[in-house]
């Protein structure tokens, strides 16, 4: 039990709009144990960004978490004051953005912002820059020195996301939570980030809550995965699994719609129909409308998340205990 | 619709300023009904007398009904200010959509005149233009139109620069559509609710600036009841008389305040991040 | 594939003069430097490079928006940029971006948007109607989202009516400038899919623009590697992706995430640093600041585009040299 460093249990997030309440989020649950990265894949509007908005209660009017539980060590942070939030943020879990340049303040030295959280943490001036250029130093940047003196615009996108990986880093927190943080650079500058962050988790024994829609950063850095679907987990098991044994037809589906051919092949597999609308209450499998197996039971009854095998569990009506498909 | 209504009744100063602009349009409109005489009806009987029955805000050295005088006047502060808006929404938008479409030499030369009418003093160049063209109330609607219709060409040109980069443009050139439509069709539509905010924001400054002329003695001549021009006849019988200049004032406070609100309404309604 | 070239680019250039208060020797940004290519009719050429390589440029070039600085573009032998008034011609090329959001007008229905093309081109309303009946069929587009906005489609349905737009003038080459990029994966393999489909059906000849090589090797006939401006390598989709030979192609291949986590162990040719500045470029490779294996005469002399076997060209002094699996 010890192992788990975050649980979110029934997390529910409401997004109270005029017309009408969207469920973005919808009871989901699962963990992360202590130095594993998680990844929690999903295309668009899934609401794996939402999920992690609301573990670092940083979600924007109209959304709010409308139920469940988020343990992190052994606190619960639904619920606590915005204060007791300021503890936890940046100190023992830190956040990594989609776009960099957005998330440094424009105005301050690269120097100044990695160390400004330092110093709130209580350290001195002296130490923090000190850690600071180390920690810069570990994210691979050359010329320390003058970078610390550098504005965010001086530097290039790959510099700066490092920059912010940096600056969550020197915190030490004991969970990184990394929101697409690659999707904005170029593939060469992408490869040297995700290089980087593997090489950074064994060092800093970080847990890494990554949120992702690329596979291919799943396949290259995720232990465990968590497949997302129309505001619910549909699948949750190690990183081998989902690529080699994947049960729920909606992920199946997905590793056959990865171009991992050429045309000469075949054709890729496609999934009909389109993400359901949320703002309307659904019953039974929010996939049931675009998934080839469903059945009639599929229609009237939400499938709750089994353990098919060990680890492995699976939100779908269509798997029997053993873990073999119902035909 | 309804939701539109809703939104209006939520933002309660766009609402304050609805109102207060109402009263001054259905004033204009209405004119010969509420005012109890005409705008040059003179009494020498009357003269300089404060408010009375007969009168309801007094009368001027004339013996002329103030109240009916400003209520006469709304309709010459109300249509000049519109000319005066109409005309440098075109040149502004003109300007700035070719400035901001082409680039280059054209907006080069566009972007000098822009920023030298910015440069020259408002009040002094339009008092030049009146000068030059004669004193008259359209005279005037043209002179702040003149001094004023470049904040409408830098805000429409930044605008138009970053509509032109958008897909839909080049995919318009690529199926062969002339400039002259890419601007007509595709940018002008994408430009309204730009243009409607800066339209309505500019109204209450060229009522303000309209006035001004017409307190200089450049706008409509007697007996025509322009409000500059009764504030400007009031003054010197300040202490006599202080309703002949108030009066037209507050006009002039109700109205550019009625606007100001409205304007800024419209303005977070259609784009609340636009910058004025 | 036929042996016809369609498109013929010989020795092309673009440079953008910078900002310069009025001085005579103004510098340039070289943003496409000397390319030369040849598309052949019904093949899929990919261009594949980093943010800045110049690949949109040239396509831009290739489409009649962006009047080369030097020589032309010649389709089916004719001069594009020749006479003054040039104007971008919608029957021979074509082209579908990667935004679907800003591809179309917002303030014109679906409708409208498809039309308008077709009525400047001499269609009158009732062929245009035809016209938009069969291409929206083509594109699995359903009919009663023509009388819609831009703003009340998927992006999965947006970029079709780019698609359908595209080809409503039955251009003989179409350009898709990253047509997926913006997509989910589901929704990216039924945009794939379809456009392969319609490239057989109406025999166009594609130029695909992306920075997904796993996108570019399912979509090509052919891949063109650019870098800085110029071409670095060019050949069969086969012997780019299996058979390398530029330094910079597999520092770009290995930066594509893994498709299975098996491959997380898979030998690496990361590449370091970022595209150095296009404004004062060098005698010498335009990828020597970034080359491991860079020699003396790298930084000298600029390599020209070397045959290395049937229709596969590089440009490295040392093609053919180079051991990449040697460490």
């Amino acid at each position: 039990m010890d192992n788990k460093i975050l649980e979110v249990r029934d997390l529910s997030i409401d997004f109270k709009t005029k017309h009408g309440t969207v469920r973005a989020v919808d009871e989901v649950s699962f963990d992360i144990n202590r130095g594993e990265v998680f990844a929690l894949v999903g295309e668009s509007g899934c609401g794996k960004s939402t999920t992690a908005l609301g573990i670092m209660r940083l979600l924007q009017e109209p959304g709010e978490i409308s139920g469940g539980q988020i343990m992190f060590e052994d606190r619960e942070l639904v619920g606590l004051s915005e204060k007791e939030m300021t503890h936890i943020r940046g100190k023992e879990i830190g956040m990594i953005f989609q776009n960099p340049l957005d998330s440094l303040n424009p105005v301050y030295s690269i120097g100044y912002q990695v160390s400004e959280g330092l110093i709130t943490d209580g350290m001195n001036k002296e130490e923090a820059h000190e850690l600071a250029r180390e920690t810069l130093r570990d994210v691979k940047i050359s010329d320390v020195e003058s970078r610390m003196k550098s504005y965010p615009h001086e530097i290039s996108g790959g510099m700066r996301q490092r920059v912010m990986i940096a600056m969550m880093l020197c915190r030490n927190p004991k969970l990184l939570i990394a929101d697409e943080p690659t999707t904005a650079l170029d593939v060469t500058i992408q490869a040297g980030i995700i290089e980087l962050m593997n090489e950074l988790r064994s060092k800093y024994n970080s847990s890494i809550l990554m949120i992702t829609h690329d596979f291919g950063i799943v396949a290259d850095m995720a232990d465990r995965v968590g497949v997302m679907y129309a505001g619910n987990i549909v699948e949750v098991a190690d990183v081998m699994s989902i690529f080699d044994d994947a049960r729920h037809p909606y992920t199946k589906l997905l590793m056959k719609a990865l171009p991992t051919i050429t045309k000469e092949e075949g054709r890729l597999e496609t999934i009909s129909g389109t993400v359901p609308d949320l703002s309307e209450p659904i019953e039974g499998c929010k996939f049931a409308d675009r998934c080839p197996v469903c059945q009639e039971i599929c229609r009237r009854e939400r499938p709750a998340l089994r353990e098919v095998e060990s680890g492995h569990l699976v939100a779908c009506h269509c798997q029997d205990a053993e873990g073999g498909d119902v035909k | 619709m309804k939701k539109t209504l809703k939104n209006i009744c939520k933002n309660k100063m766009f609402l304050i300023g609805l109102i207060l602009f109402g009263v001054v349009l259905l004033v204009a409109i209405f004119a010969p009904l509420i005012a109890p005489h005409t705008y040059e009806e003179m009494n020498n009987a009357a003269k300089l007398i404060g408010p009375c029955s007969e009168y309801p805000l007094g009368t001027d050295q004339y013996g002329r009904c103030i109240f009916s005088r400003v209520i006469y006047g709304s309709r010459i502060a109300l249509s000049v200010g519109l000319v005066a808006v109409v005309i440098e929404t075109v040149i502004g938008v003109t300007l700035g959509m070719l400035a901001g479409y082409y680039g280059k030499k054209i907006d080069k030369i566009i972007t000098f005149v822009t920023d030298s009418a910015w440069a020259i003093p408002p009040i002094i160049l339009a008092m030049a233009i009146v000068l030059l063209l004669g004193s008259s109330a359209m005279n005037v609607a043209i002179a702040v139109a003149v001094v004023s219709w470049a904040q409408f060409t830098k805000i429409v040109r930044a605008k138009v620069q970053s509509l032109k980069e958008l897909s839909y443009i080049e995919a318009a050139r690529i199926y062969g559509e002339s400039d002259f439509n890419i601007i007509i069709r595709y940018i002008l539509p994408n430009l309204t609710s730009t243009i409607i905010i800066l339209a309505t924001l500019a109204l209450p400054t060229a009522i303000l600036s309209t006035t001004s002329m017409g307190f200089l003695g450049l706008g409509a001549q007697q007996p025509q009841p322009d409000w500059g021009m009764i504030l400007q006849d009031g003054i010197q019988y300040l202490g006599q008389a202080p309703w002949i200049s108030m009066v037209p004032g507050l006009a002039i406070v109700w109205t550019v305040l009625g606007f100001n609100l409205v304007g800024e309404g419209v303005k977070d309604m259609l784009d609340p991040r636009l910058k004025v | 594939m036929s042996a016809k070239p369609i498109v013929e680019i010989k020795d092309i250039k673009k440079y953008f003069p910078l900002r310069s208060l009025g001085k005579k020797n103004a510098k340039f940004v070289k943003a496409v430097d000397g390319v030369s290519l040849e598309v052949y009719e019904g093949e899929t050429l990919g261009l594949v490079g980093e943010s800045g390589s110049g690949k949109t440029t040239l396509a831009k070039m290739v489409l009649g928006l962006l009047p080369p600085t030097e020589n032309t573009v010649l389709i089916e032998g004719r001069d594009i940029w020749a006479g003054k008034h040039k104007k971008a011609n919608g029957r021979e090329v074509s082209a579908v971006f990667q935004d679907p959001a800003s591809s179309l007008n917002p303030r014109a229905t679906i409708y409208k948007s498809l039309e308008r093309p077709l009525l400047i081109n001499g269609y009158s309303k009732e062929e245009a109607r035809e016209k938009i009946m069969d291409t929206v069929e083509k594109v699995n587009l359903r009919k009663e989202l023509l009388d819609r906005f831009p703003n009340e489609l998927s992006g999965g349905q947006q970029q079709r009516v780019s698609i359908a737009r595209a080809i409503s003038l039955m251009p003989k080459i179409l350009v898709l400038d990253e047509p997926t990029s913006a997509l989910d994966v589901s929704v990216q393999a039924q945009t794939l899919n379809e456009l392969l489909r319609l490239q057989k059906e109406l025999n166009m000849t594609y130029i695909f623009i992306t920075h997904n090589l796993s996108v570019v090797r399912y979509m090509s006939d052919r891949i063109c590697v650019m870098y800085g401006g110029k071409v670095m390598e060019i050949g069969k989709t086969d012997d780019v992706y299996f058979h390398c030979q530029h330094p910079y192609t597999i520092g770009l291949l290995s930066s594509v995430p893994p498709l299975h986590p098996k491959q997380r162990d898979r030998k690496k040719h990361l590449l370091s640093g970022d595209m150095p500045s296009l404004i004062d470029v060098g005698e010498g490779c335009r990828f020597c600041s970034r080359c491991k294996y860079a020699k003396e005469q790298c930084q000298t002399t600029e390599p020209p585009l070397k045959e290395m076997g049937a229709g596969h060209f590089v440009a490295c002094h040392f093609a053919g040299e180079i051991d990449f699996d040697a460490e």
